[in-house]
């Protein structure tokens, strides 16, 4: 159970992928098969996506799969380089934080927008972001006290 | 001005310390509307969703997710056995061999990272086996990757598409003629090498009819996805986007149900890193979107292009100059990065003089093909060197005779508009 819940996020993806895949390609077969307008599945569509963009971008920062330049770092040592490796996490964590609050605010913007084929408003897809940030931050935390327990062992050991 | 200077100097900055690249865009675009504090930091989330919110899109995680169901559902083998039949017997054999498969691998998997990895981990110990050094054998995997990022489906073409709204259709078939051009040249040399003896020679005996027959039946079925996406595409039935969604589910049907070397812990590891990737991609874009708008709201493209126009030779010297720009922040920055930033800037003076959309962008997904496989840093390059055991810097001599020609193609394709012109004309794109 709290493996489940551990990668629940993941499973978010994984629901959300696949649901985004059937309902493209139901649009698909809609067009050419059926001939029946099926409008609202492209903006739903467009919903799900931002969603799995963002929490996509959040699991990338826990599996850190976004790409960097380690060309300088690497060269460094001692101090310096430490000190430097603390930069990577304050600055994810300093744009996590811009989209929690900010994009907190622009979820308070576009309530009042609702979609044209359904009856829910753009502050559904806009929502992505600051649970995205949250997600960040919580999976950098978890980094950093993965991190820093290490060390602990290791100067115990 | 000086909110210019903050965001181009803080993006470089925090690129150094190895913040990756969408966080030192959207880090960047934060110090610079804080800087003079007139534009709200609201515009980061708004360009952030809205720099993706649009149709040709949502083609990235299909295309992705299919590539990535073919790679592990038991097809690159099929098509390397294929490709070895086809041309195996020639001189430069295995070298051939994988200029061959790199051009159908492409033709399914739409990301150059994939392409490095599955021929890489297929071929290299063949070719090791048949008596290529590693070094060698690296280079010329690595100048065949450099080369498929122009045979569609390509992802950077979506990208660049989507982005600078250009048909992803015509983007996709202008890629054909300069792909097979580079692949051309490259067997050529190859070929040079083998009968001056620096290659090994001729990998097996000239298979027979019925083996070849077999082997093509064999790789039927990837080599039928190719022709559904670009059929539909091509024939105008299909979006970009819809072309990818049918060629995931055709895809899914092969490797779950055809092959079935994808199970269903594999589905989902292959999904939730689909969603992944897409992430990283997209936040990318998005990030880039914010960061070359604040450029242009300070005219920054503009006085690029009015600078570059004032040169004498206008077009000529864009046009080394979108080279030589393209090739140094590809290597440096790898592909997608150098394209988000640096396309919205050059792409409006390239119109401005006169080039047809269909070639600039060609041309600048060529360009970073092959910045991508360049040592010391290219991504692609880094992956088959891991992959063969050997250290980057080994393969720097064997490499520079398919660079060499790879960049001498890059000319011809940049200065002969034709090459790529041609085939979208004919299917009036």
């Amino acid at each position: 159970m709290t493996k489940f819940l551990k990668n629940i996020v993941e499973h978010f993806c994984f629901l959300l992928v696949m649901i985004l895949s059937a309902v493209v390609f139901f649009q698909v077969l809609n067009r050419f098969i059926l001939k029946g307008p099926w409008a609202w599945s492209e903006e739903l569509a467009m919903l799900l996506f931002q969603w799995v963009v963002f929490l996509g971008a959040a699991v990338g920062v826990k599996r850190m799969s976004h790409f960097g330049i380690d060309l300088v770092v690497e060269k460094l040592s001692g101090n310096t380089r430490r000190c430097l490796e603390l930069v990577v996490p304050i600055a994810i964590g300093a744009i996590a934080l811009t989209l929690i609050i900010e994009g907190f605010k622009l979820l308070k913007l576009t309530q009042n927008q609702v979609y044209t084929t359904m009856p829910f408003s753009h502050a559904w897809a806009t929502a992505a972001m600051p649970v995205s940030g949250f997600l960040m931050i919580l999976y950098l935390i978890q980094r950093e006290v993965k991190i820093w327990k290490k060390k602990e062992e290791e100067q115990s050991a | 001005m000086s909110t210019v200077l903050i965001l181009l100097g803080s993006f470089l900055v925090l690129l150094l310390i190895n913040v990756p690249v969408a966080f030192c865009m959207s880090l960047a675009c934060v110090l610079a509307f804080l800087w003079k504090g007139a534009i709200p930091l609201l515009t980061l989330p708004l360009k952030l969703s809205s720099g993706i919110d649009a149709f040709p899109f949502l083609a990235i995680p299909l295309f992705i997710l299919a590539g990535s169901l073919m790679e592990h559902g038991g097809i690159s083998q099929r098509l390397v056995r294929f490709a070895k039949d086809l041309v195996g017997h020639i001189r430069g054999g295995l070298g051939i061999v994988v200029v061959v498969s790199e051009v159908f691998f492409s033709g399914i998997s739409g990301s150059s990272i994939a392409d490095a990895s599955a021929i890489g981990a297929l071929l290299l110990p063949s070719m090791v086996r048949a008596g290529y050094t590693p070094p060698r054998a690296s280079s010329i995997i690595a100048a065949a990757t450099g080369m498929g990022i122009l045979i569609p489906p390509c992802l950077n073409m979506v990208v660049l598409g989507a982005m600078a709204n250009i048909s992803i259709a015509g983007l996709f078939m202008g890629g054909f003629l300069p792909g097979f051009l580079m692949a051309l040249t490259l067997m050529i040399i190859i070929y040079y090498q083998s009968s001056k003896g620096i290659l090994p020679g001729p990998d097996q005996a000239r298979a027979r009819m019925r083996e070849v027959m077999i082997a093509f039946k064999e790789s039927i079925i990837p080599l039928m996805m190719p022709v559904i996406i670009f059929g539909g595409i091509f024939g105008g039935v299909f979006t970009a986007t819809e072309a990818a969604s049918v060629a995931t589910v055709y895809a899914f049907i092969v490797s779950v149900f055809v092959y079935k070397e994808v199970k269903g812990k594999d589905i989902y590891r292959i999904v939730v890193e689909t969603a992944v990737m897409t992430g990283v991609v997209c936040l990318l874009v998005g990030a880039a979107t914010c960061f070359s708008w604040i450029l242009a709201t300070h005219q920054v493209p503009r006085m690029l292009g009015d600078f570059i126009g004032s040169a004498s030779g206008g077009k000529v010297v864009f046009l080394l100059l979108s080279i030589a720009v393209f090739f140094i922040f590809g290597a440096l920055l790898d592909g997608l990065p150098a394209i988000l930033i640096f396309f919205p800037i050059l792409y409006p003076i390239a119109q401005s003089l006169g080039l047809h959309p269909y070639h600039y962008g060609v041309l600048v997904i060529a360009i970073i093909g092959i910045s991508v496989v360049v040592p010391p840093i290219g991504l692609c390059l880094v992956i088959i060197c891991s992959l063969a055991k050997i250290k980057l810097s080994d393969t720097i001599r064997p490499l520079m005779p398919y660079i060499a020609i790879l960049v001498i193609d890059l000319f011809v394709i940049a200065f002969w508009p034709w090459l790529v012109l041609f085939l979208p004309a004919i299917f009036k794109l």
